[in-house]
């Protein structure tokens, strides 16, 4: 049996210096992972978007007013995982053997205790069945299943990648995956190459460099819960701006 | 021997059953199942189950000519993403060119041929079949022959081979015009020579430093790879990008340095700009009327531009400086929103600082080798619309079948008389409510077999393929196929014959005899030059599975003259709006921009699912300025300007400029740009316009 120490531990680093806020992380985790388009009668609280890319200025007047956009999705948090400790139903599992959060939609009894304990507000309910425009069905991922309404859902890190790097190392005779072969959608369709992802654990990789760099942080860290996701940007502003937004917890106020 | 059973030993057995079954697997089994049933009901969707298998092509959504990889089961794409070694877009996409295999199962496309009444708000749509359309369009546009009146063709993507036969087809008409819908700061540079120059290009790679004038340059403009491109360079010191512009974009928040000026203010900006160059010398430009041209921008001086466009003086003269000393440098402005005499002006500060034919300014693109072009069927000349007298165009036809560049609908209007139709050739339905219009389906990408020629702001042209992937629905007409079927029906006799397949082919043997420029192979990622391939059929697969093929950058040539006195100076902006309790009104596009029926439904995803719904207009303002009028965040207003009235929500946010009020039109609402005043080349201008809370 492999050591704690050698298991891996998913994260990713969002440098927010080069992001652009284009939304090609929102629309490639739809497609990935099935989410349809938005719902007639969603708002921004009732929407599903497992990445959603927020916007948030440092409180300045113009004309030193300045923005960053930040792709908000399910931290991953690594310890008291919130989630997972009020469900009731063990349908939001924790991987020990990654790190990795999942939600498991055919447990879900849609209590939304999960969602009240989710400090990020990156979890969603399906307050609709799933609909897509007549013929685009047949356009949807076969590795991942559609929810029906009822149920929360929210990102565990493409599982389905996952999954299937697994299988072809199985296949390959290989125990161990390399970095190159599982990577989320969000990290793929980057454009600007903002987000970094891999193993944590992993001293030597990219991702778990960056996240010791001092311009990195994470959200709402105080509370203890370890996110796996970190964020950086050099300007100094940007910590304290996201954070704040975070805690107003007004999804109406804001602008995607 | 009697058995007595007991009711209390029946109570038991059941008792003892229920507490018995706990204790195996059999209900907690049941409980998961029934989770399970109930979540899997027959109406909820269900991904079709196969083998994965990857295909390669090319993307049509723009000039940029993305290569992206489709992952497929069976023949249905399911995903799509770039291919890493592609030399036009190192492996990224765009968001809509990610979500682009949608585009066939959006709820607008158009299944059959059909007429749209003229009138607004009339539903006047009506179906008819493509041999009865094209007797209509045949009549029109031989009554427009008769008469002396223009037939206009228009097309979004010149270079093509259909391009060539579009220009055939005006060719063989009385009054027949081409027109090209390219970018139209290019055009404007390319008129200000003597001699037409030959196709023009921003070669943005090579440039030192680029200053932007609202083009969206790290954001959606050209390739999506630019933005990555340029932070590695700006990592390394080798790129600068100035952005001037009203609103903090995205491009203006990751440049290094944004100069936010008042609206319309752009050409003022420039001419700022090149009266410090010409002042201090600092100009390299030889052409013969640079004295005059002096004389006439002697009402720009720093100090009178800093107050009409309301910055800091340093900024003019420091940009000017910039601008002139880190060469090779190119000035860039956005076509689609400025007027003509802004786009003039600041391709006069290409012209001043000799940027134009130099690597890493303008460059001049060699023309892609085409039979067509060359065949004995005659070749009408380019045209702009700007050339063209207001009311003259009978009939104007649009290749719309492609997406990425198209005229203002204020600009069609005004050209086309008063009984002049419209024929768009469109996957989509486009409802125009000013003219009759026949609309003809033409497949969308992935269905249909399209050739990608340009790159705009690339050192050289190229050329690609976009393969069909899916079958395209019965009754699609492809661009070739339209005008060769029109041609015929209007006895127009001069265009080339032969299937969309056959034209290119030959297309490929011509630019294979060239042996010049280079070849990426999407299959193996490697790029090698054109003359190691053994036979144009070797490059016609390579580029039908994803390659492309790479102009070799026009060499150093003599330019024709240029007249920089083309400029005019004449609209000069005036600051601040007269009346107190008046801001200017700025017309936004960018809210509206995933409700486009050119993009997937999945769009909706991007941005507030609120702005889905007909809420009305929204109006973004300073937070000082709305306080001044007594405004908070969410109340509703009435807009008035001297064309109009609308309602709208208002948005305070403290990155807007003072006393500029940035709409965005809402979704099947009336459109923001109704209340805004128009130049005489269509574009808008910022207008005045009073705002009181409803």
């Amino acid at each position: 049996m492999e050591s704690n120490e050698k298991k891996p531990r998913y994260g990713m680093v969002i440098d927010l210096d080069r992001c652009n806020g284009c939304g090609n992380c929102t629309l490639a985790c739809a497609v990935e992972n099935n989410v349809p388009p938005a719902h007639e009668n969603a708002n921004e609280r009732t929407g599903i978007t497992w990445m959603r890319v927020q916007k948030v200025d440092n409180n300045r007047p113009y004309p030193e007013n300045r923005s960053v956009y930040f792709p908000l999705t399910c931290q991953q948090c690594d310890h008291h995982t919130p989630c997972e400790s009020v469900c009731p139903q063990k349908a939001v599992e924790y991987d020990t053997e990654t790190g990795i959060v999942a939600q498991i939609p055919v447990r879900c009894l849609g209590c939304r205790y999960c969602m009240t304990a989710c400090p990020y507000h990156a979890r969603y309910f399906n307050w609709w069945d799933p609909e897509w425009p007549k013929g685009m069905e047949t356009a949807l991922n076969p590795d991942v299943s559609t929810r029906m309404r009822g149920v929360v859902e929210k990102c565990n890190f493409c599982h389905g990648r996952l999954q299937a790097a697994r299988a072809k190392a199985a296949v390959e005779g290989r125990r161990a995956i390399a970095d190159a072969e599982y990577i989320p959608a969000c990290a793929e369709s980057c454009p600007t190459k903002a987000i970094y992802f891999g193993n944590l654990a992993d001293a030597g990789s990219e991702v778990s460099r960056l996240a010791k760099e001092k311009n990195s942080f994470r959200l709402l860290e105080q509370l203890g819960t370890e996110p796996k996701v970190y964020f950086r940007s050099e300007q100094s502003w940007v910590h304290e701006q996201m954070n704040a937004k975070l805690k107003t917890a007004e999804k109406e106020k804001i602008h995607g | 021997m009697e058995m007595n059973i007991t009711r209390r030993e029946i109570l038991r057995f059941v008792g003892g059953s229920a507490l018995g079954i706990l204790l195996t697997p059999v209900p907690w089994k049941a409980l998961d199942d029934s989770a399970i049933w109930t979540q899997n009901w027959p109406w909820i969707p269900e991904p079709v189950r196969g083998e994965s298998s990857y295909k390669l092509t090319s993307c049509t959504l723009c000039s940029a000519s993305c290569g992206l990889r489709a992952r497929c089961i069976g023949n249905q794409p399911v995903s799509l993403s770039g291919i890493s070694a592609h030399p036009l877009n190192s492996g990224a996409l765009c968001s809509f060119g990610i979500i682009a295999h949608h585009l066939r199962y959006h709820p607008a496309r158009l299944s059959r041929p059909c007429r749209i009444s003229g009138k607004a708000g009339a539903s006047g749509s009506t179906a008819m079949a493509f041999d009865e359309l094209l007797l209509e369009v045949a009549a029109a546009i031989n009554d427009a022959s008769a008469s002396s009146q223009t037939v206009a063709i228009v097309d979004g993507r010149p270079g093509r081979t259909a391009s060539h036969l579009f220009q055939q087809f005006a060719a063989g008409l009385p009054n027949g015009k081409y027109i090209t819908a390219g970018e139209s700061s290019l055009e404007i540079l390319g008129s200000m020579f003597e001699k037409p120059p030959g196709p023009l290009a921003y070669d943005l790679d090579n440039s030192k430093m680029i200053l932007s004038f609202g083009v969206p340059l790290l954001d959606r403009w050209g390739t999506p790879a630019r933005t990555a491109r340029y932070l590695q360079k700006k990592s390394e010191g080798k790129q600068r990008i100035i952005q001037v512009e009203t609103l903090q974009s995205r491009t203006a928040g990751m440049a290094d340095r944004w100069i936010p000026i008042r609206p319309g203010t752009e050409a003022a900006f420039a001419l700022g700009i090149a009266h410090v160059i010409l002042k201090d010398k600092l100009f390299r430009d030889a052409s013969k009327d640079i004295a005059e041209f002096e004389t006439m921008i002697a009402a720009y001086p720093p100090s009178a531009v800093a107050e009409i466009c309301g910055v800091s003086q340093d900024f003019i003269r420091d940009t000017a400086r910039e601008f002139s000393a880190n060469r090779p440098s190119v000035a860039v402005i956005d076509g689609s929103a400025n007027s003509r005499h802004a786009l003039a002006a600041v391709m006069a500060l290409n012209i001043l600082v000799g940027n134009v034919g130099r690597k890493g300014g303008v460059v001049v693109h060699r023309e892609i080798p085409s039979p067509v072009a060359l065949s004995k069927n005659k070749m009408s000349p380019i045209s702009t619309l700007d050339a063209i007298p207001d009311h003259s165009i009978r009939a104007m036809l649009i290749d719309e079948s492609l997406s990425g560049s198209s005229l203002p609908d204020g600009l069609l209007q005004k050209k086309l008389t008063g009984n002049g139709i419209l024929v768009s050739l469109s996957p989509f339905v486009t409802e125009r409510p000013f003219c009759t219009q026949y609309v003809i389906p033409s497949p969308v990408f992935l269905e249909s077999l399209a050739e990608l020629t340009g790159q705009a702001d690339r050192e050289s042209s190229s050329l690609s393929l976009s393969a069909p992937l899916v079958p395209e629905p019965a009754g699609m007409v492809d661009p070739i196929q339209f005008i060769q079927r029109l041609g015929s029906a209007a006895g127009v006799m001069n265009i080339d014959s032969g299937t969309t397949e056959e034209l290119l082919k030959k297309r490929m043997t011509a630019i294979y005899s060239e042996k010049r420029g280079s070849i990426f192979n999407a299959s193996n990622g490697q790029t090698s030059e054109l003359k190691g391939l053994t036979s144009p059929d070797e490059l016609w697969n390579v580029l039908f599975a994803g390659g492309c093929w790479m102009d070799s950058p026009e060499t150093v040539r003599s330019l024709p003259a240029v007249r920089l006195t083309s400029v005019s100076t004449a609209d000069r902006i005036k600051n601040i709006p007269p009346e107190s309790n008046q801001l200017l009104l700025l017309p936004c596009a960018e809210d509206v921009i995933y409700r486009n029926s050119e993009i997937s439904p999945l769009m909706s995803k991007v941005g507030q699912e609120s702005g889905l719904r007909p809420s009305g207009c929204k109006v973004y303002l300073q937070t000082a300025t709305g306080d001044a009028l007594g405004l908070t965040d969410g109340c509703r207003v009435m807009l008035q300007t001297k064309k109009g009235s609308m309602q709208a929500e208002v948005r305070l946010d403290p990155s807007m400029m003072p006393d500029v009020a940035a709409a965005y039109s809402a979704l099947n609402q009336q459109n923001i740009i109704s209340l805004c005043e128009m130049n005489q080349d269509a574009s808008l201008q910022p207008t005045p316009v009073k705002i009181q809370k409803v």
